[in-house]
């Protein structure tokens, strides 16, 4: 992966990088993909699916409300409030 | 098996404390506060809680784990307890709510003592990529407890605390009990509810239990699994139907083709483990798995897929550590995320965007998903001809922490041998059995899907003859 | 040409108790941030859980749409950063929806189009976020409510059917009950991609457009962005590939912020959630349970019950009314007579209470005695609305209210037989005047006899008892002008001015009953060109009041200029009269004996509708014109014969006003409304220049089959209605080819919607224009006027 694209990936993440962590990360990230490209030699058979667990529709959650006791404990846990609203810089 | 040369530190602890059954550590408060001691002074040289509490003294009640001490990794939620994850951005965190697992213990009437150390969401071999703390090993200060769930294994491991839930998503219970010497469950997928557990890599999660003994093991491990509500993933292995493991003498062990490139402890352990069970009539057969060749590759591609998405959460938007001025939405979460957030996370996050990326994800994620597909039916077959696999946990012994160690790359080739488990959603668990050139090893039995309690069975079987060893000045009262 | 495609993705909540994937209420409206916990809040550890019901629903919609459920369904991550979104994922479907390979029939101006559905996947709503200055302020309360998404395929070409799809779908799941389609609160959301191409060239560049929060808002928008890429396209341009945002303050769409990075969602399957199973079992109980659906359902009562189409449509709008009126007719009520009282009465009832019709105190059984008590003429038609009134005041039976007010009327005949017989023995005048031929002294006697009965007698059958006690039948006459009650001066110029004696005239008819008086009612003497909206207001109102009177029938004299004008007026305004209207005229005095005649037969024999009787024969009142064949005669014909469709071109209802304020209304609607004729050489700019004077509506005669120069010239009506389109001002065409030209036919009847003018079928201009002042003056206002100009038909395009 070039600079250009751990850029894109680093932005797509909401990571920002100093140069040096980019240097670092470039070259870590290299290794590891150079790795994955075991991979390539491996042998796939196209038919076999990822085994996971499969429920039927009727045995979903039940459609009842089970409030949680404490919303105010949510709201304290925010790092700015106002009016029970979780505050940000504007977007605009 | 030779007598441990010791060359850690032994540590005091307090006669009284140590005599007292488990159950009755936490009934007044002199017990309560002598154990309170004793732990913060023995946590001062390992570090394997992040917090601990002492918590008010209590008659233990009825319930099968009536009074005993729990320690629970720090990912995993207890209500009113930091939340940390061993990552500065939730530093101040602390869960609103239990986890299912946590509650369940907490029903059957066990205490939660304290939160233990972990490397950041679980993302490391060696509890050392936590920016909080670094957890040392009992046996030697100077060696890893092994990771993700060091703390865990390093609490039980020096009596601490009997038992302790970990999360193991591609070996993090399996290897640090390894490393300390203790017993490590990693059941079978969605055997225990994942609700709680902070999540690294979503299909290969689960909570697994770390303990002095394999009857303590299953004691916690039945009181745990089950299927929930809240977790839609979650099944109830009671009710699966898997085969009976047989006794010794009519069962077929598959033992893994030794790699000679492993340390050779590594190697005596399972053949140890194999020579027993011969001496016993068990059926042994040599077993390759070409998948192991590739596995670490697959598990990294899978795991740090699902990371990228599962830790986007945490932008300091809701919860958690923020900076203290942005100027727009934008930069808050890329200052949150880039501040507290340790590198080896971020490596991850940003392997995991990269094998998502359109123009990537099939070289990537997508050749990952079907190499795993293959993986899960290989093992299936495997255990039509096997009833367990004996296999090593790890290709070294608990290697030592800084420079001396394995580079991050190398730690991850490392997790060949636990990987598989987690890819295909099978239980493994790593007992000890004994101790080699002063640090204990042992081996990983991995069973079929639902055979949780058969591994379990089996370890019973062989702590008769593989005894846990325990670091010097281990307190011998419960055992 | 160019050809525009649309495509639309729409947004329904689920009316689920509790969110999609946590047991907090998914509710609108509560007070920021409680409606939350750590599941919808994004917490560290928490999984969801998914909830039953919402995919009940969503399988529910997706069978509705016609489409293929899938069997196996999964959940898949769509990852994008943005603050109301707690995981910074978005739970979605990818790969493997609830169902796919749909299709809606949308009905649009009398055709069927199907709009394919491409699929129908669910996912989890995103919180809510306040913009407050320098700060932005976050609500979950949102988050978490469970969403289906359906995708169309771009098989719509113009905004107004985009507007019709939304409206059908919104109709469609609050009859499956799993959404309630409020647009303006966010429970039903849309956007779109347009592209513009040449005709019959491959899909053009597609723009996505963002933010249309109402129905109406679609229609512009949609109509701005395929005008926009037109532009660009007829002047060599490439359309950008972009997301634009609706600007509702502007009116226009904006580019959306360009971000540096395009999206890239990097879906996954959801590893928090298992596949989905939806069996054979499980989906045949859910067909086995679905309502029957609103278009099903409005084919059924139009079939039924015999109704036309609007009325079906307003019937059938909400599930609640047309259950309503089914258990009305249930309890026996005749259909039409429940179906017009719904649709007006009860439903002006409902909104001035607001409220609605579950909520109101009337019931089906309440309504079905209300309407016996009628039918039975316990009580007459203005009592009858005065008791549903008492019923939503009250909350009481109508029986109950109608005794307890003392408003039950006089029906039975041997009463009112003697009531008569003591009126007429005590007004020998009166009653000598009537039997020498006089009708006039009959309304005197009638009041009289209202009077003894202190106002309880019901009328109809009272007048029906004077008849029977005089033996003699009325017949109003109503003078409106003309050369048919004019004078002939002795220049030759015909002179506005009384009709004469009618019996005189009339004596000498022997095909006459011998029962038979005439009253004749002067309305004005004047020229039929000299019609002011004084004149037709007082018209209206005269005929509103005489026809309840009349046992035969209401004539009305007219001069042959605008005659064409008033009989359609009158047969828009009068779609189901109890009595034959009969409107003539005469080209020269002379003929007035003969037409006269004709039409006193006609008002005698034909059934009661609004008709036009002349010398040569009798027409029907909508698409006459006016033809002089020749310097001494003149005749009229219809204009095409298929026209006369009542469904598809049904009339208004007359509003219960006083006869000023109809006056009012006619002026009004008369002041807003402009014919123009397009011709080599008009200008855009004059139909500007008309709407810049307040003229909110024209017809349009355009040439043939609705072809007209369309393009951008100063000649080209582009811009005339591109202008009209942004005013709101409406501009309904007829065509100047006479005859055989019907726009539903043709091509540029499509084309004419998509410039946003409305074809109006095969009507003549004239019937047009006064289809529009009917529909002014009858609608309770603009929306309701124009939506009175939509042509209603059932033809298909497949």
């Amino acid at each position: 992966m070039g600079d250009t694209e751990l850029s894109i990936t680093a932005a797509l993440a909401k990571l920002d990088l100093s140069d040096e962590e980019q240097t670092r990360f470039a070259d870590e990230v290299k290794r590891m993909l150079q790795y994955f490209d075991l991979m390539a030699d491996a042998d796939i058979d196209s038919g076999a699916e990822a085994d996971v667990p499969v429920r039927p529709v009727t045995a979903l959650r039940d459609d009842v409300l089970s409030r949680f006791c404490d919303a105010d404990a949510l709201i304290d846990r925010g790092p700015e409030i106002e009016d029970r609203y979780i505050v940000i810089p504007n977007v605009l | 098996m030779a007598e441990p040369g010791i060359r850690a530190s032994g540590y005091e602890i307090k006669e009284h404390v140590v005599q007292a059954d488990w159950k009755t550590v936490l009934n007044t408060a002199d017990t309560v506060s002598e154990y309170g001691a004793t732990v913060d002074a023995r946590n001062g040289e390992l570090e394997a809680f992040l917090e601990f509490r002492s918590p008010a003294p209590e008659d233990p009640g009825e319930g099968p784990l009536a009074g005993l001490p729990v320690a629970v990794k720090d990912n995993i939620a207890v209500r009113d307890f930091r939340l940390t994850c061993g990552s500065k951005l939730l530093e101040q965190f602390e869960s609103p709510y239990d986890a299912t697992a946590v509650a369940q213990l907490k029903e059957a009437g066990a205490r939660i003592v304290g939160k233990t150390s972990l490397d950041e969401f679980g993302m490391g071999s060696a509890t050392d990529t936590s920016t909080l703390s670094a957890t040392r090993n009992p046996w030697d200060l100077s060696r890893t407890a092994g990771g993700s769930s060091g703390g865990s294994a390093a609490a039980v491991a020096s009596g601490m605390v009997p038992v302790a839930l970990g999360s193991d998503t591609g070996g993090s219970v399996r290897q640090p009990a390894s490393f300390c010497g203790v017993y490590g469950l990693k059941p079978t997928y969605g055997a225990v509810s994942r609700f709680g557990l902070v999540a690294y890599a979503s299909s290969l999660d689960t909570i697994g239990v770390v303990a002095d003994t394999p009857q303590r093991l299953e004691s916690v491990f039945s009181v745990i699994a089950g299927s929930d509500e809240k977790d839609q993933t979650s099944v109830d292995i009671r009710s699966m139907q898997v085969r009976e493991t047989p006794g010794l003498k009519a069962l077929t062990v598959g033992v893994l083709a030794p790699d000679t490139a492993d340390d050779p402890a590594v190697q005596q352990a399972v053949r140890d483990v194999e020579t027993y069970l011969q001496s016993q009539g068990a059926n042994t057969e040599r077993v390759n798995l070409p998948v192991l060749e590739y596995a670490a590759a697959v598990y990294y591609t899978i795991a740090t897929a699902e990371a990228g998405a599962n830790l986007a959460r945490f932008d300091g938007v809701r919860y958690g550590e923020r900076p203290l001025y942005a100027e727009n939405p934008d930069e808050l979460v890329r200052l949150s995320r880039s501040t507290g957030l340790g590198d080896e996370v971020k490596l991850r996050i940003l392997l995991g965007t990269y094998v998502l990326r359109s123009g990537f994800h099939d070289q990537y994620y997508g050749r990952a998903q079907r190499l795993r597909a293959r993986i899960s039916r290989d093992m299936q077959d495997l255990f039509t001809r096997v009833d367990v696999l004996v296999s090593p946990v790890f290709p070294t012994l608990a290697f030592p922490l800084g420079s001396d160690g394995l580079t991050p790359y190398q730690r991850k080739q490392a997790d060949r041998y636990t990987t598989v488990a987690n890819l295909a959603g099978v239980p493994a668990l790593a007992l000890p059995t004994g101790v080699y050139d002063g640090l204990p090893g042992g081996v990983q039995l991995t069973g079929p899907k639902g055979g949780d309690f058969g591994l379990i069975r089996l370890a019973k079987v062989l702590a008769g003859v593989f005894p846990p060893p325990t670091p010097p000045n281990y307190p011998r009262v419960w055992s | 040409m160019y050809a525009s495609r649309i495509g639309l993705e729409i947004h329904i909540q689920l009316l689920t108790e509790s969110k999609i994937f946590c047991g907090c209420r998914a509710a609108f409206g509560d007070e920021p941030n409680t409606n939350v916990c750590p599941v919808c809040m994004g917490y560290p550890g928490v999984l969801p859980s998914l909830n039953g019901e919402a995919m009940r629903m969503a399988y529910q919609v997706a069978l509705a749409l016609n489409c293929t459920p899938t069997p196996h369904t999964r959940f898949a991550r769509k990852n994008y950063f943005y603050p109301d979104l707690p995981k910074n994922y978005q739970i979605s479907q990818f790969g493997a929806p609830i169902g796919t390979d749909g299709y809606l029939d949308i009905e649009f101006h009398g055709k069927t189009r199907r709009v394919r559905i491409s699929e129908c996947h669910l996912e989890e709503d995103a919180g809510k976020m306040v913009h407050a200055g320098d700060m932005s302020l976050l609500d979950y309360n949102r988050a978490g409510t469970p969403l289906l998404e359906i995708v169309t395929e771009p098989d719509l070409e113009i905004a107004e059917e985009a507007e019709v799809l939304l409206m059908q779908l919104r109709r469609m799941v609050r009859y499956l009950g799993v959404c309630d389609g409020n647009m303006e609160e966010g429970s039903m959301r849309c956007d779109a991609n347009v592209s513009v191409a040449p005709e019959g060239a491959p899909l053009g560049n597609k723009v996505e457009i963002k933010n249309l929060n109402s129905s109406r808002f679609v229609r512009k928008a949609l109509a701005y962005e395929t005008d926009r890429q037109t532009d660009i396209l007829e002047r060599g341009g490439t359309v950008t590939v972009e997301t634009r945002l609706w600007n509702e303050n502007r009116d226009q769409s904006e580019p959306m912020r360009t971000k540096e990075l395009a999206h890239d969602y990097r879906y996954f399957p959801e590893p928090d959630l298992p596949v989905v199973e939806a069996d054979e079992a499980f989906l045949a109980t859910l067909k086995a349970s679905q309502v029957e659906l609103p278009q099903a359902r409005m084919a059924r009562l139009r079939q039924a019950y015999d109704l036309g189409d609007r009325v079906v449509e307003l019937l059938c709008d909400e599930k609640e009314t047309a259950d309503f009126f089914e258990a009305v007719i249930q309890e026996g009520a005749d259909a039409s007579t429940v179906a017009t009282w719904l649709t007006s009465d009860v439903r002006k009832l409902l909104n001035r209470h607001s409220v609605s019709l579950a909520d109101s105190p009337l019931s089906p059984a309440r309504l079905a005695r209300l309407l016996s008590l009628l039918q039975a003429s316990r009580i007459h038609g203005k009592i009858a609305k005065q008791t549903l009134e008492a019923v939503f005041e009250l909350d009481r039976d109508p029986e109950e209210i109608i005794q307890e007010k003392g408003w039950e009327q006089i029906v039975d005949p041997a009463a009112l037989a003697d009531l008569a017989a003591a009126v007429v023995a005590d007004n020998p005048d009166a009653v000598s005047a009537v039997r020498a031929g006089n009708a006039r002294p009959l309304g005197f006697l009638v009041g009289e006899a209202m009077k003894r009965s202190a106002g309880r007698a019901e009328p109809r059958a009272l007048q029906q008892a004077l008849k029977t006690a005089l033996s003699v039948e009325p017949l109003y006459v109503l003078d409106f002008g003309g050369a048919i009650g004019g004078e002939r001066r002795p220049d030759g110029m015909v002179q506005a001015g009384a009709l004469r004696d009618l019996t005189d005239m009339l004596a000498s008819e022997p095909d006459l009953p011998d029962s038979i008086r005439f009253e004749a009612i002067p309305l004005g003497g004047f020229l039929s060109e000299e019609i002011t909206p004084g004149d037709w207001a007082q018209l209206v109102a005269a005929i509103r009041e005489r026809m309840e009177e009349s046992s035969s029938g209401v004539v009305v004299s007219h001069g042959t200029d605008t005659l064409a004008y008033t009989a359609a007026l009158l047969g828009w305004c009068f779609p189901n009269p109890p009595v034959p209207v009969v409107l003539t005229a005469a080209v020269q005095p002379e003929q007035a004996p003969a037409v006269m005649r004709s039409a006193v037969q006609a008002a005698i024999e034909l059934p009661p509708a609004v008709h036009v009787a002349l010398t040569d024969g009798v027409y029907p009142a909508v698409n006459l014109r006016f033809e002089r064949v020749d310097t001494a005669s003149a005749r009229f014909r219809t204009w095409n014969e298929e026209y006369h469709r009542p469904d598809q071109w049904p009339g208004f209802s007359l509003p219960d006003v006083p006869a000023e304020e109809l006056a009012e209304r006619f002026d009004a609607a008369m002041q807003q409304v402009h014919i123009a004729r397009i011709y080599p050489g008009m200008r855009s700019e004059s139909l500007v220049r008309l709407m810049d004077a307040g003229f909110t509506a024209f017809v349009l005669e355009l040439y043939d089959t609705g072809t007209a120069n369309l393009g951008h010239s100063p000649f080209g009506l582009r811009a005339a209605f591109e202008e009209a389109r942004r005013r709101g001002v409406r501009i309904y065409c007829t065509s100047q080819q006479e005859g055989v030209v019907d726009f539903q036919s043709y091509v540029t009847g499509h084309a004419l919607w998509r410039e946003g003018a409305v074809p109006m079928g095969s009507l003549t201009t004239e019937s047009a224009y006064t289809r529009l002042i009917a529909a002014m003056v009858c609608g309770d206002d603009i929306d309701e006027a124009f939506a009175g100009m939509e042509h209603r038909g059932s033809t298909t395009d497949g």
